[in-house]
């Protein structure tokens, strides 16, 4: 499907996904450090 | 003075005799007819009169002259004059006298060349019929009441009831209800006049019945007498005819109570087709898609929502949280579209389907992507005009295949469309309106919808009258991340405007707080990204379509002209277009059921003028 879109947009559309994951991990890293809960 | 008396009462008794004769009879012209010929003939006359209404024979008292001519076409079947004669192609004869036509096979609904040449007859007689203007006794009355009243007054003065009656001129063909059903739709804002191409074209026994009222009214009787499953293929359309001869084939097939639909949700481990159950069916909401600062979206977009019950509870209203039952009656150009260009509405470069969607989905697609509040306002309908218009959306969603206009033909002229054909409420009969919030406002004033359900924000919000939109929500997090970040940007849209690097850079500097408002915002940034995306995809699949059509960009026909956007001229185009989308259409379709096909293709002439069908 990604095949179909702009370069420009597939390459805005994979940022946004690196974000998310980048965002998702920085989340978690500070919560384990502020001794947040974790589950198993 | 016995005599006088002797010869009143033998007047009288012809007069009643005479009046009871009256009724319709068919006479073959024999000349020239071997006694086979001549008996074979006779068998599908004979044949065709037992498969009319009674009331079709008793009121068209004349007489019908029936004969066989070479001087037509060799892929026609007949022809009927205006008044008392009809012709069939005696190419036909060799095979009726010796019998091979009964197993001739067609490729075509009727079967074989038989029941062909005995559905041209019905069909040839109906025309005769309709032109007859054979009204009841109420219909003529009410036609002749709003006949006079329109000389009187005009159109701008005709009551609701009289609009499309006055000045009538066929039994069926013109009368305002089977127009609705059979595809011509008033044109929004034109006082009862009919849109000029019908679109109910993609399932369709013999797509010759979309080239005129006239023709619709005709086809159609052929498919009321003789297919025993007419009433599960077209219900409203045998109720109309049923209706209107007070009579009905004896033989029928059992239709299924529900309604098949093709599933449009994401989900995809639902299977692809749905089923509605028109008794299942609570309410119809009107649901309107509120306004944001977009230029297309400024006005809202309608929809209609099915409130269904969960299997097995009494309809009532606990229906209105079975909220993974419900569905959404969407017309759009694809399954998840978003309508972001308003130039390209304007001159009609999208198509309009119905779409049969499940509500968690639309509110999702609203309330997380587009950042809009939905509105859920219960229609007051009774059970009846629930039902059928269930129903009705059930054949649109299979035979409609639109243009989506944004001023002419939007989604409220759609759903507005859609709704008055469907439950043929009386007070939609004259209600025009184009813009979806407007929508809501007159029906509303009419007693149609009661928006009072959405005072109370809360409980509306509680109830599933009202959907609030994410936008809030996001400016909530947006709000937390300028607290702790020195960010320029002030709203949150200026924030999810933002190249995703541009908003990458700050990351590092945010507490646990601020990163959890982070995601959320990122999770709104890639919903923004598909959904621009997706348009982008629909664009070029349409310009790709449109290349194809031989439309890039320039005038299809002298008249076509694209380049001012007035509403005036869009109607034009409207029109222009329509008959270009058509005529490749049915150049593009190899139609085997088309008898009228080959030259309907050849000379792209599609005026009724020219060859009355077959």
């Amino acid at each position: 499907m990604r095949a179909l879109l702009e370069p420009s947009r597939a390459a805005e559309i994979a940022a946004c996904e690196a974000n998310l994951k980048q965002v998702g991990e920085h989340l978690r890293k500070l919560h384990k450090a502020a001794g947040g809960l974790e589950l198993p | 003075m016995r005599r006088l008396v002797a010869w009143l009462l033998a007047g009288t008794v012809l007069l009643c005799a005479s009046a009871a004769q009256a009724s319709l009879q068919l006479r073959l012209k024999t000349d020239g007819l071997s006694p086979t010929e001549q008996q074979a003939s006779q068998a599908l006359l004979d044949e065709a009169m037992r498969s009319l209404p009674p009331r079709f024979v008793e009121q068209l008292d004349r007489r019908i002259d029936v004969g066989w001519t070479d001087k037509m076409p060799e892929n026609a079947y007949g022809q009927a004059s205006l008044v008392s004669e009809l012709d069939l192609n005696r190419n036909l004869l060799d095979s009726l006298t010796d019998g091979s036509a009964a197993t001739q096979k067609t490729n075509r609904p009727h079967g074989t060349v038989r029941r062909e040449m005995l559905a041209t007859v019905l069909h040839e007689l109906t025309h005769i019929y309709d032109r007859a203007r054979l009204w009841p006794k109420d219909e003529r009355a009410l036609i002749q009441r709003c006949s006079r009243q329109n000389n009187i007054t005009g159109l701008i003065g005709l009551p609701d009831q009289c609009r499309g009656q006055n000045d009538r001129r066929f039994t069926l063909s013109d009368d305002p209800r089977l127009l609705d059903l059979a595809g011509w739709p008033q044109y929004v804002g034109r006082r009862g006049e009919r849109e000029q191409h019908n679109r109910q074209v993609a399932r369709s026994p013999d797509i010759y019945e979309t080239t005129s009222p006239l023709e619709f009214v005709a086809v159609n009787m052929e498919y009321f007498l003789l297919d025993p499953s007419y009433a599960c293929r077209r219900p409203a359309l045998f109720r109309y005819y049923k209706d209107h001869f007070g009579w009905a084939p004896p033989e029928q097939d059992t239709c299924a109570k529900t309604y098949a639909f093709l599933n449009a949700g994401n989900d995809f481990a639902k299977t692809p087709l749905g089923h509605v159950d028109p008794e299942r069916v609570y309410e119809i909401d009107y649901l309107l898609a509120e306004a944001n600062q977009n230029l297309v979206s400024r006005w809202g977009h309608s929809m209609l929502r099915l409130v269904i019950c969960a299997p097995g509870r009494p309809r009532g209203p606990d229906c209105r949280l079975d909220l993974d039952q419900h569905l959404v009656l969407s017309y759009r150009a694809f399954v998840g579209d978003v309508q972001l260009s308003s130039w390209d509405g304007l001159v009609g470069k999208y198509p309009s389907r119905l779409f049969v969607l499940p509500l968690a989905q639309v509110i999702d697609e609203y309330t997380k992507t587009e950042l809009r509040g939905l509105a859920s306002v219960p229609l007051k309908l009774s059970r009846q005009e629930i039902n059928d218009t269930v129903e009705h959306a059930a054949e649109m969603h299979w035979s409609y295949d639109g243009n989506y206009y944004f001023l002419s033909n939007n989604c409220a002229v759609e759903s507005l469309k859609l709704l008055r054909s469907g439950s043929a409420n009386p007070q939609l009969t004259g209600l025009d309106n184009i813009t979806p919030n407007g929508l809501l406002e007159v029906l509303q004033a009419r007693g149609l919808a009661d928006t009072s359900v959405l005072n109370d924000k809360r409980e509306a919000m509680r109830l599933g009258y009202h959907f609030d939109s994410f936008r809030e929500r996001y400016q909530a997090m947006f709000d937390v991340l300028r607290k702790h970040l020195p960010i320029k940007q002030t709203q949150v849209e200026d924030w999810l405007s933002l190249s995703a690097e541009e908003r990458h850079q700050w990351f590092d500097q945010a507490d646990l707080r601020t990163s959890a408002a982070l995601l959320l915002l990122e999770q709104a940034s890639f919903r923004k990204q598909l959904m621009l995306a997706q348009d982008e995809v629909k664009q070029r699949y349409l310009g790709a379509r449109e290349l194809k059509n031989g439309r890039h960009g320039e005038t299809p026909t002298p008249h076509c002209s694209r380049s001012s956007p007035t509403v005036a001229s869009s109607a034009v185009r409207q029109n222009c277009w329509a008959a270009v989308a058509m005529a490749c259409r049915n150049h593009r379709k190899p139609s085997a059921w088309n008898r009228k096909a080959l030259s309907a293709r050849s000379s792209c002439n599609r005026s009724p003028a020219s060859w009355i069908k077959r």
